[in-house]
């Protein structure tokens, strides 16, 4: 019940900050905090392919390309489990790092999307308006995402073992 | 565990550059299930940000409200004090037409000594700024009396009511010359009329010849009764009410010696 709770209203605020914020401000990715939360909790192969359901959630609502999100999140989670074998410890700092990857990551898959399906939405402009905010925001949101998962789901075994791979 | 997980992930690499490359984009009709939930959390946050942005206006209209009074009150204050300025010197004006041109300055009444012996006021003008002794004081009504002491910026000035004032009066149309002084109960009583002048209550009476120099005949008040004339009398006397009300002057304008 709690998982369902996480999960609904993580997508209810996700479309309210869309609204709300003003232009300048991109609201944090929900979903990718959603989906590291969720990976970290799940053995790693269950992670990814939770992962690429989230991605396939964001998908339907936007009613965009089916995979394209997915695949994004699900390389951010992949990187994310590539990049927690190189940190011990569980501090703000380590999760500070995993998040930038995971972000990073997701974009460099919409540049590689992009060119794939020639659709030419990546530009410049795009990456310093978008992802540096969202960049921003979403580490922001990190902390908070954090703390309503352990509440949802309980804490992480996972997150204990440094080498997860 | 590795090897399995990436070839998971390679899976869903081909699996997504399939769809995406050759299958459509999602079926609105399957986005559109959750497209009510989308609108009505769309349609309250706009709501929200609607409402943030009514009172962020609401409490800047209302800084500026509280600015704009503030600066209309400012505003009447300083229109107050240009309309007292103003009837000053309309007021300064019309005595230099009327009485006299030689206004060398208006002052307050800062104080009015009271006595039922006496009647004397302070003004808040001196030496500095041009007031001399027996200069003569008066309002537009007429006249007050005359300075008696003189600092630096403050004067004395006696009354025509004061029994130690003593002025030379004459009857407006009908002339006679007497002397009249200041007594008890606020009047004046002016001796030495000719007794043929027929004068009547209600008579206005002028200045004749003010002590100090020679100046225009200012009014001094009217007369309230006329004594009988006694048969070894040289003069007739009269009691004058004063025109001027002394216990409401606020402001008074002194007359330069001439």
């Amino acid at each position: 019940m709690r998982a369902v709770i996480f999960f609904a209203l993580l997508i209810a605020i996700q479309g309210v900050l869309a609204a709300l914020l003003p232009h300048s401000i991109v609201a944090p990715d929900l979903f990718l905090l959603a989906a590291l939360a969720v990976s970290t909790r799940l053995r790693p192969s269950l992670g990814l392919l939770a992962a690429y359901g989230i991605g396939l959630i964001q998908d339907v609502i936007g009613a965009g390309w089916f995979g394209f999100h997915a695949l994004a999140i699900a390389s951010a989670i992949y990187a994310s489990y590539g990049a927690r074998r190189f940190f011990s410890g569980n501090s703000w700092l380590n999760q500070a790092t995993i998040v930038l990857v995971a972000v990073a990551i997701k974009w460099i898959t919409y540049l590689l999307f992009d060119y794939w399906t020639r659709a030419g939405l990546m530009t410049s402009t795009a990456l310093v308006s978008a992802f540096l905010p969202e960049l921003l925001t979403t580490l922001l949101c990190a902390p908070l995402v954090h703390t309503f998962a352990r509440w949802a789901f309980g804490n992480s075994s996972f997150l204990k073992d440094d080498r997860l791979l | 565990m590795i090897s399995r997980l990436s070839m998971l992930f390679a899976v869903l690499i081909v699996v997504s550059l399939i769809s995406t490359r050759f299958l459509p984009p999602i079926p609105l009709a399957l986005s559109s299930a959750v497209a009510p939930v989308q609108q009505l959390l769309t349609r309250s946050a706009q709501n929200l940000r609607s409402a943030i942005a009514s009172i962020i206006e609401d409490r800047r209209l209302r800084d500026e409200n509280r600015d704009l009074r503030d600066h209309a009150a400012q505003l009447e204050e300083e229109n107050r004090r240009l309309s007292n300025a103003v009837r000053q010197l309309e007021q300064a004006l019309r005595v230099k037409r009327e009485v006299s041109p030689g206004v060398v300055a208006i002052a307050g009444v800062t104080a009015i000594e009271p006595g039922a012996l006496r009647s004397r006021m302070r003004i808040d003008k001196g030496y500095a700024e041009n007031v001399r002794q027996l200069s003569v004081v008066t309002v537009p009504q007429g006249l007050v009396g005359v300075v008696w002491e003189v600092s630096q910026h403050e004067a004395l000035v006696r009354t025509i009511i004061d029994p130690q004032s003593e002025i030379g009066v004459t009857i407006e149309h009908k002339g006679g010359r007497a002397s009249a002084r200041g007594v008890a109960g606020g009047r004046l009583r002016a001796e030495g009329f000719a007794r043929d002048l027929q004068i009547k209550v209600g008579d206005i009476v002028l200045t004749l010849n003010a002590p100090g120099g020679v100046y225009p005949t200012i009014k001094v008040g009217v007369v309230s009764s006329v004594q009988p004339v006694a048969a070894n009398a040289l003069g007739q006397t009269v009691f004058i009410e004063p025109v001027v009300d002394f216990a409401e002057l606020s402001e008074v304008f002194v007359l330069r010696p001439q």
